[in-house]
């Protein structure tokens, strides 16, 4: 053959027919049918059930100003329920508070004085009538520092002694038709007021000088009347004001542009944020009209839609699927030998891994952009999942690390990656712990920040690009550590088993010198094998033990660690946050979800020890043994961690924190953490004898129950907000609690006999 | 001599494909046994449900006189198995494997397995994980040998290794068992490895055992006739006992499993042929079996 028919001959086919056959790979695939299904199904019914499931009034998050009345409102009901008068312990505020819900039950609580707590911090009043001045006798609650009044105004001499006889943080008066500048003098005489909250003050109207609190760190003013340049010009004064909450009439809006008020509001030393809303409703949308009308003061609604920001939370988890996806199988037939060796097949697999990713990016997008995320956020918000899986793709060609976990499985990788900021994002927002995050992300959803999203596309877009691109080095590593085939068969549970070992152990006497919690688990290998022969069954579960990746003492660790920091979190907000609800339900939802995911990952390990049965069961024990070493290793692998989470059910009840169960909640706490523990060691034996579609479906399940579940107790959360009279009522019942238990004990014992009866039969010679 | 392991009629059934249809096996104590047979005849099927490690559906299997699925702890400690892919923990270091290992048996000999070790050339102190199959394979042979077992069930155990470390395998496998007390089964496709060992050959066709007998016998019993016949010979021509029968014109070539001087001189005296009779190695003999044409 002559050189110039060399050069004529095309080396490779036309890149429509490699197309057409990578598409094969992908329309021979059932379960890849199967996913986009799923996935289409699930964005589907997400946008639907936030669309039906969206209460008639929205529901607004706060950013700053008075508490959130809507949850107000359900502490009321619930109070009214009860019919009768006491302190109640679950709270969204500093507790314990005392709430006084009507008149009837306020002359009831006149007449039973002593009935009050003393150690009161809160306390919510909503009464038509006067509340005489010796109600507020320091000596009968020494520490109540927030004071929320609805209804009747307060008189001067009440006034005067709340202020100078306690050391207030926080005051709202949702009436102030009578309160005078005498009284406005008075209130500034505080030295500790740092919240301030005044509803339709007329006496603010006046241009005559009127003195504030020194320490005011929030304002808010409500006011249908318009408020004099003088106003504005005393509030720049306040050194520590960092938030400015405005709420006036809707036709007011046009006076806070004018020059000289945006004058004053704009040279404030502390530049406070400045939240504004109309009275008339809630209207974002001012804010954003206003923020041109001043450089360097941050205007930002007062409160945001919750719908909002979680159709955006949601798009983002909709990512995952088409991302991961993609990505697996981008990794997966990428790694073939054939790939790598046949011309030109690199290109349709890059090609079609980025349909799959922008197919995603599109749909995360206009799920966003149906529930108002603007047009250009909602395009960053689906070009943000490129930009993660660079990111996996750099840790993957660094070399040893978490990026060799990753690489495994880089859907898995992609799921913390992803879900742990957005959940946190989420659990803040729903919490409103730190009110600012909702409102910048609410500004960006709105479109306020083009540069960042502008930013995140461009990223995006480059990123993905360099990702695709990088698949020549990372198979370059991934042949170093040899790994030459991963499975192409999410059910081909053998051969990610092969494929996660060298990777796995790839450089690991160098990780074992440099990780304590390898080398801790290389020391206890060590002193346990040298113990000799194991006889007895504690002895052999030694040693069992040691054949695990990683030792459930270390494991435990970790989770205690995390389920304290999580503890403590909620602990602090809830004794020193202000104005911070704190909805149990979220609580619930959040510790759940992490318990689950714990609870996750041991069964994982289990799953993965399956491969050494076969050779384990030739041990000298007779099957009974051997089933019976099994079933007590794996409780033990579960104990340390049921005794954590009974700690810390123990810890937080002596702090008094957040949870702080009544016996019959404690109960019904308790059937449920039991059979959480229980049941995830029964499944986790009765899984390891599945194969195929069984373990795959189970995974789903799991997968599903552990973010059902959760999304569950959000969606009560949100739905209903917190400590809803019918719940209230459910799990203060002792038959709940009873019955609880009784259910969660036959639901075991079922479990755990058919399980043990399966491993009677199985036979662990088809698992290799 | 003591039955060791004793198959009889033995089904098993995946879903619709039934591997095993009524294998029987008896194998004595002392006899070092080959098991042979196409790829998908069943062997690993056949050796697991010897080990317990399978149900079969029907049949009996039996394992030093006791039922396989319930073997006891005692008889388990008397044998040793080494399956087709070795898998062992790949953070541990070879040394700890060992002592893994050998802390689940009352009787591990240390020195023994060390001995092993060394002869094989495996670092102790190296990871399973970056072993060579070949290496895992040693190693599964060092964890299946450490505890001097009775009973040694190897499943295609020399099919990673390279011919020098296949005939040190061999070797100390022969070592280990060259006593009357020592019985070995080992399914192995390579027939020139069971030729040097095997004192008893198994071949396993359609899912039963075809022939079970010593290897020297099969050898004696199994040859291939050459026939050269005065005229042409019938295109039905056949002999009888015949494995498969290859004519062409007065030639003919037969391999035949029981060959007797009755049937040489039937063939003489009736198609007035020449016939003489050659011997078949063990890869022959199998190939024949299976009717396939060399």
């Amino acid at each position: 053959m002559s050189s110039s028919e060399a050069i004529s001959t095309p080396v490779a086919t036309p890149f429509r027919r490699r197309l057409a056959a990578v598409w094969l790979t992908y329309r021979t695939r059932p379960l890849a049918w199967v996913t986009l299904l799923a996935y289409i199904a699930a964005v589907v019914g997400i946008t639907v059930a936030l669309r039906e499931s969206r209460p008639p009034f929205e529901t607004w998050i706060e950013m700053a100003g008075k508490q959130d009345t809507s949850q107000l409102r359900a502490q009321r009901s619930s109070w009214d329920m009860q019919h009768r008068l006491s302190a109640t312990p679950k709270s969204h505020m500093p507790s314990p508070q005392m709430q006084f819900a009507s008149p009837e039950l306020q002359r009831a609580f006149y007449q039973q004085k002593p009935v009050l707590p003393k150690d009161a911090r809160t306390i919510v009043i909503y009464s038509e009538a006067d509340i005489p001045e010796e109600f507020w006798d320091r000596t009968k609650y020494p520490r109540v520092e927030t004071v929320i009044m609805f209804g009747e105004p307060l008189s001067s001499a009440a006034l005067e002694k709340l202020i100078t006889t306690h050391r207030l943080k926080a005051l709202t008066l949702n009436r102030c038709e009578k309160i005078t500048a005498a009284d406005l003098q008075t209130l500034s005489t505080s030295e500790s007021l740092q919240f301030l909250s005044l509803d339709y003050c007329p006496a603010l109207t006046k241009p005559d000088a009127i003195p504030w609190p020194r320490h005011l760190r929030q304002l808010t003013i409500s006011t249908f009347l318009r408020l004099p340049v003088e106003r504005y010009r005393e509030w720049r004064t306040l050194e520590q004001l960092n938030a400015l909450v405005l709420n006036l009439a809707a036709n007011d809006q046009p006076t806070l542009y004018e020059p000289e008020i945006v004058a004053e509001l704009d040279h404030f030393p502390r530049r406070p944020t400045l939240f504004l809303d109309i009275l008339e409703g809630s209207a974002g949308e001012w804010a954003v009209a206003a923020q041109p009308h001043f450089h360097r003061l941050p205007v930002r609604p007062k409160s945001v839609p919750k719908s909002r920001i979680m159709a955006a939370l949601y798009a983002l988890f909709a990512l995952i699927l088409p991302m991961g996806f993609g990505t697996v199988q981008l990794a997966g037939q990428g790694l073939q030998t054939l790939v790598a060796l046949a011309p030109g097949a690199v290109r349709p697999h890059r090609t079609f891994a980025a349909a799959v990713w922008i197919f995603g990016g599109v749909m995360t997008a206009g799920l966003a952009g149906v529930h108002g995320v603007e047009e250009l956020a909602a395009v960053a918000l689906g070009a943000s999942g490129a930009i993660i899986y660079a990111l996996l793709g750099q840790f993957i060609r660094q070399g040893p690390g978490m990026g060799e976990v990753s690489w495994v499985n880089p859907f898995m990788a992609f799921f913390p990656i992803i879900f742990i900021p957005a959940t946190s994002i989420f659990v803040m927002l729903l919490f409103n712990v730190f009110p600012p995050v909702a409102g910048e992300v609410d500004w960006f959803l709105r479109g306020q920040y083009p540069w960042l999203a502008g930013a995140a596309i461009v990223g995006g877009v480059l990123c993905g690009w360099r990702l695709l691109l990088q698949m020549s080095s990372i198979r370059r590593v991934a042949e170093e550590a040899g790994l030459t085939q991963v499975p192409l068969s999410a059910l081909d549970v053998a051969g990610w088993n092969r494929a996660a070992i060298p990777l796995a152990t790839r450089n690991l006497d160098r990780k074992v010198r440099t990780n304590p919690i390898l080398r801790r688990r290389e020391q206890r290998i060590e002193t346990v094998l040298n113990r000799g022969p194991a006889l007895t069954r504690r002895q052999r579960i030694a040693v069992w033990m040691c054949g695990l990746p990683l030792h459930p003492l270390d494991f435990t660790r970790v989770f205690a660690v995390v389920a304290l920091v999580q503890l403590g979190v909620f602990f602090l907000v809830g004794k020193f946050g202000f104005e911070v609800p704190i909805n149990r339900s979220i609580v619930c939802a959040v510790s759940v979800q992490v318990i689950a995911m714990f609870l996750f990952i041991p069964f994982g390990v289990l799953y993965s020890r399956r491969r050494w049965m076969e050779h384990e069961l030739l041990f000298p024990l007779s099957r009974q043994d051997w089933i019976g070493d099994w079933f007590g290793a794996q409780l033990w692998m579960f104990a340390p961690m049921f005794l954590v989470l009974a700690m810390i059910v123990a810890i937080d009840t002596a702090l008094g924190g957040v949870v702080r169960p009544t016996w019959q909640e404690a109960s019904i706490a308790s059937a449920v953490l039991i059979y959480l523990v229980v049941a995830a060691w029964a499944l986790s034996l009765r899984v390891a004898t599945w194969t195929g579609w069984q373990s795959m479906l189970f995974a789903i399940a799991m997968v599903g129950g552990i973010f059902g579940l959760a999304f569950f107790f959000l969606m009560l959360a949100w739905m209903f907000g917190d400590d809803t009279a019918a719940a209230d009522a459910m799990l203060k019942s002792p038959w709940t609690a009873v019955s609880g238990i009784v259910i969660a004990i036959v639901a075991l014992a079922v479990l755990i006999f058919s399980t043990y009866r399966r491993w009677q039969t199985w036979e662990v010679g088809r698992l290799n | 001599m003591p039955t060791i392991i004793d198959a009889t009629d033995v089904r098993k059934r995946f879903g619709r494909h039934e591997v095993l249809r009524g294998a029987t096996l008896s194998i004595p104590r002392g006899a070092i046994v080959g098991l042979v047979g196409t790829n998908g005849a069943g062997k690993s099927t056949l050796i697991k449900c010897l080990l317990g490690l399978l149900r079969p559906d029907t049949g009996r299997v039996q394992l030093f006189g006791e039922d396989s699925w319930t073997l006891s702890a005692e008889s388990k400690g008397r044998l040793g198995y080494v399956p087709q892919t070795v898998q062992l923990y790949p953070w541990m270091k070879i040394d700890q494997v060992v002592r893994y290992v050998a802390a689940f048996y009352p009787h591990w000999d240390g020195a023994w397995s060390n001995e092993l070790l060394d002869r094989w050339q495996l670092p102790r102190d190296h990871r399973v994980g970056p072993l060579s199959p070949g290496q895992m394979q040693k190693l599964g042979l060092v964890l299946a040998l450490g505890h001097r077992p009775e009973l040694l069930i190897l499943d295609e155990p020399v099919a990673a290794l390279d011919p020098l470390a296949r005939r040190e395998f061999l070797r100390a496998m022969m070592e280990v068992t060259n006593d009357t007390q020592h019985t070995v089964l080992f399914s192995t496709h390579i027939t020139s490895d069971l030729e040097r060992v095997a004192s008893h050959v198994a071949l396993l066709q359609d899912g039963r055992i075809a022939l079970f007998d010593e290897l020297d016998a099969v050898k004696d019993r199994v040859k291939r006739l050459r026939i050269r016949a005065a005229e042409a010979l019938p295109a039905n021509f056949t002999v009888r006992g015949a494995l498969r029968v290859k004519v062409e014109g007065a030639n003919a070539l037969a391999a035949v499993a029981d060959l007797d001087d009755r049937l040489v001189h039937e063939l003489t005296e009736t198609w007035h042929a020449d016939v003489s009779i050659e011997d078949l190695n063990l890869e022959d003999i199998f190939l024949e079996l299976h009717h396939v044409e060399q």
